[in-house]
């Protein structure tokens, strides 16, 4: 139980407006839409289609069409009360709640290398309570305070032939820090959208969704129990924001329709005590970006993988450390044999088997669905094509070496 | 006691009546056993309210789960600290998982001082039971199943704790695992006794752990029945200081049905006791008979068999071990694998009698021929010791003990190559030795 906190509006001088929703998931497809919709978009939010086209439009127009209902924040919310049993309870959000419009003090910001989660994108807040200030030290690990919510909503296209105008919500988790420790929640949506309802044993949601040739498909999304939130975010028995660190938030960002540093956003949203600094030493890339592929390779293991293979976390007695600021090739699978994988060795030797992306263990993994196979363990159920394409070719391209 | 009794018979008969499919009885929630804080029971939305249960229960309480089967499709897992998760017994509350598509474990714990006891973990898809970095944890009266023998899918380990503290694993079955039964790894302070242990890849492993004692177990009809390793590139370095005592250890002569790259992969059926790459354990008083391939084998981290590495801190080398008073019968009598490899015989003597230690290709005197015999000894170690060696292995058996034969102890030669040095001794003598035997482990001494 925490004490009492008051969330009161967090200013943001420089942009001046409330902060609207945002997302990176399926960036590619949204930045080429075009800017004027955001005036279409507005005000068409009764309707169904449409409201859904006003939100994916926010996702790119990014304050432009954020909420102006003058909305007084978080107000007297009483963390005392915390988990509610419904997200609207949080009052998170103005207006219709499933377009994830934040009220004041609702900070959005945007990973660099998002964690693959079946197609799903995501929409990531932060709430820090009035007078309140994260300490940021370095890459990771910050101090918070007490009552800090971090919200993640996770979206899902129901059409991928036009997934920027069909966008509903599945889930949103919450993590809130409880005086030293941070507890995570989840919530499903109704099928009406009007809220989500906390579940503590997770739930499975089938989804049906047209595909990109119309064709009518199903996939089965598996929402965590909450139990689950500690195999990706605890280390050493603690558990920690995975997206909140520099190396992930060094980014630009659209906000009032600039193209402006994500650092330098977050800096004036007042949430930091001492603010962050720019250039951070080792920020992940854009894995489908223009890094090179070593580059994109190791941002997208960092963010997909290395909550658990690093010390401290679940997969940290494997001794696979999958960090991008990992320099042992060896820690980071290079001709590393496994441990404890079991028949999920697929009959492979190595982690990594420089050149033969079909010979290495980690390809064999992220390509199952086998749950005693695949990697990540949890929550995914589809392997990522993209992520695979991606690993493949690093190794690819590395010079082959027997390991022998 | 009686009321016990009572108490157990009218559960049995709600869980009975709730099979019939009526809705009321299938959830007996309101009728909790004594010595339970909460009872979960009844098939229905199993997962959802045994999940919800281990989520919400009280730190230092009992969950219990009732009689029957209940199938699972997503991994359990508690973090509750000090959490007693308890069924009705071993053979009568099953938690099957062969349906289980989300999640590798079957049951996954975190919380510190847990306790499970009294069920069954049935075809979970990866691990029965994992418990990762926690303190003070016991397993009691489980079974861990898999229920296709000697199956390559079968998952990898049946109780699995890891980078764990004080750690008992105690009045346990555990049959059909793909890579150990029970496999306590990177942890320090274990007991594991009278578990009984079958049907596996191995049958017992210590993995890069500190002070384990294996004691009062019965391994047998596994590939190799007790494995004491030290691997490279692993965070928890220089396991050592394994008690290996009292155990019956026979017949472990099942063929290896791991993966390929699975590191248990690389041992022969027929395996007793392995000590591979561990200093200072102690292998005394067990009944080591029937395993085909060899009862004790101390081996280093021989490049040949177990690949390369690249671990600066890692020492290869099999030191410091005790292997004393252990009764041996019918041991390498149809080597497998790299033990059939080496092609060893058994010492025996010139005409069958008399004082004259001879191996089958010997010359005897008079025309005499050697009893010695095809296959391997009871006891085969691969001689090999660093540029600065540890202290010596040393074998303190009794008359019936046999030995590798005295040109294998060159096994290591790729070592001598690589400048780790050897010993080529044709002396065994000179390792017949003592050391100060290991203290049991006591619970009581432990400390966080």
């Amino acid at each position: 139980m925490i004490a009492p906190v008051m969330y009161f509006p967090t200013r943001i001088p420089i942009f001046g407006q409330s902060n609207s929703a945002e997302q990176a998931d399926v960036g590619s497809v949204i930045k080429t839409k075009d800017p004027e919709t955001c005036n279409v978009a507005h005000g068409t939010h009764h309707y169904r289609g449409l409201r859904l086209s006003l939100w994916a439009t926010l996702l790119l127009c990014l304050g432009a069409c954020g909420s102006s209902d003058g909305d007084d924040g978080l107000g007297f919310r009483q963390s005392s009360q915390f988990p509610f049993q419904t997200l609207s309870e949080f009052d998170f959000f103005a207006g219709d709640i499933a377009e994830l419009a934040p009220r004041d003090g609702v900070v959005p910001y945007q990973v660099t290398s998002p964690l693959w989660a079946d197609h799903a994108g995501k929409a990531r807040f932060i709430v820090v309570p009035q007078g309140e200030f994260i300490e940021p030290m370095g890459d990771e690990d910050w101090m918070y305070p007490s009552g800090t919510i971090i919200i993640k909503n996770f979206f899902y296209s129901r059409d991928r032939s036009r997934p920027e105008d069909s966008i509903e919500p599945i889930e949103t988790r919450l993590m809130i820090k409880e005086n030293d420790d941070w507890v995570g929640h989840t919530y499903v949506w109704n099928a009406s959208l009007t809220d989500a309802v906390r579940k503590v044993a997770g739930a499975r949601v089938e989804l049906d969704f047209l595909d990109e040739d119309g064709t009518p498909k199903s996939q089965q999304y598996v929402v965590p129990n909450t139990n689950q939130c500690k195999d990706c975010h605890e280390r050493h028995e603690e558990s920690r924001p995975l997206g909140l660190v520099a190396r992930q938030l060094d980014r630009m960002v659209i906000r009032n329709q600039q193209n402006v540093s994500q650092i330098d956003y977050l800096n004036a949203a007042g949430i930091f005590k001492t603010p962050l600094q720019r250039g951070f030493d080792g920020h992940l890339v854009d894995p489908f970006g223009a890094a090179s592929v070593a580059e994109r390779a190791r941002s997208y293991l960092d963010s997909n993988c290395a909550h658990c293979h690093r010390d401290g976390g679940n997969g940290g007695p494997s001794g696979l450390v999958l960090l991008a600021s990992e320099t042992n090739p060896t820690a980071f699978g290079i001709c590393k044999g496994p441990v404890a994988a079991g028949k999920a060795t697929g009959g492979f030797y190595h982690d990594i088997l420089p050149g033969e992306p079909d010979k290495s263990i980690m390809v064999h993994r992220m390509k199952s669905a086998d749950p005693e196979v695949k990697m990540p363990e949890i929550p995914n159920r589809l392997p990522h094509d993209a992520g695979v394409a991606l690993i493949s070719e690093w190794i690819r391209g590395m010079s082959p070496q027997s390991c022998d | 006691m009686v009321r016990d009794l009572r108490l157990v018979g009218y559960l049995a008969v709600l869980v009975f009546t709730g099979c019939g499919g009526d809705d009321a009885t299938s959830t007996p929630t309101q009728t909790v056993p004594e010595g339970c804080d909460y009872f979960v029971s009844g098939t229905d939305d199993i997962q959802e309210r045994l999940q919800t249960q281990l989520i919400e229960a009280e730190a230092n309480s009992t969950v219990c789960i009732g009689e029957g089967a209940f199938t699972f499709t997503t991994e359990l897992s508690s973090s509750v600290d000090g959490v007693t998760i308890r069924g009705m017994g071993a053979e009568t509350t099953i938690l099957d998982f062969t349906d289980q598509d989300v999640g590798s474990n079957g049951l996954h714990i975190t919380g510190n001082g847990v306790t499970l006891e009294d069920f069954e973990v049935r075809n979970a898809p990866g691990d029965g039971i994992r418990s990762e970095d926690v303190s003070d944890i016991t397993y009691r009266r489980l079974r861990v199943v898999w229920t296709n023998v000697a199956s390559s899918d079968n998952g990898a380990y049946g109780l699995y704790p890891v980078k764990s503290r004080n750690v008992i694993v105690e009045d346990c079955f555990v049959t059909g695992a793909s890579d150990a039964g029970i496999y306590v790894g990177q942890s320090s302070n274990i007991i594991v006794r009278r578990n009984e242990v079958t049907g596996n890849v191995a049958g017992i492993e210590i993995e890069n752990s500190v002070d384990a004692e294996v004691v009062d177990n019965n391994v047998y009809g596994n590939t190799g029945g007790v494995l004491i390793f030290n691997l490279p590139e692993l965070p928890m370095k220089d396991g050592k200081r394994a008690k290996v005592h009292n155990n019956r250890i026979y017949d472990n002569n099942l063929p290896n049905f791991a993966r390929p790259g699975a590191f248990v992969y690389n041992v022969p059926g027929g395996s007793g006791v392995i000590i591979l790459a561990s200093d200072d354990n102690e292998v005394s008083n067990n009944q080591i008979t029937g395993n085909d391939s060899a009862g004790v084998i101390l081996t280093s981290y021989l490049d040949g068999i177990f690949g390369g590495f690249d671990d600066p801190e890692f020492d290869r080398n099999t030191e410091g071990n005790f292997v004393f008073d252990n009764q041996y019968a019918d041991n390498g009598s149809n080597p497998q694998g790299i033990i059939s490899a080496l092609g060893l015989s058994r010492k025996g003597k010139c005409g069958g009698e008399g004082d004259r230690i001879c191996y089958i290709d010997d010359d005897c005197d008079g025309g005499l021929s050697c009893d010695g015999a095809e296959g391997a000894p009871d006891i085969i170690w691969d001689g090999c010791q660093g540029d600065t060696p540890g202290p010596d292995n040393c074998f303190n058996e009794g008359e019936s003990v046999t030995f590798s034969t005295p040109p294998d102890f060159s096994f290591c030669s790729d070592a001598e190559a690589r400048g780790d040095g050897n010993v080529e001794t044709s002396d065994i003598a000179q390792y017949d030795c003592t050391r100060d035997v290991l203290p049991n482990q006591d619970p009581n001494l432990w400390t966080e």
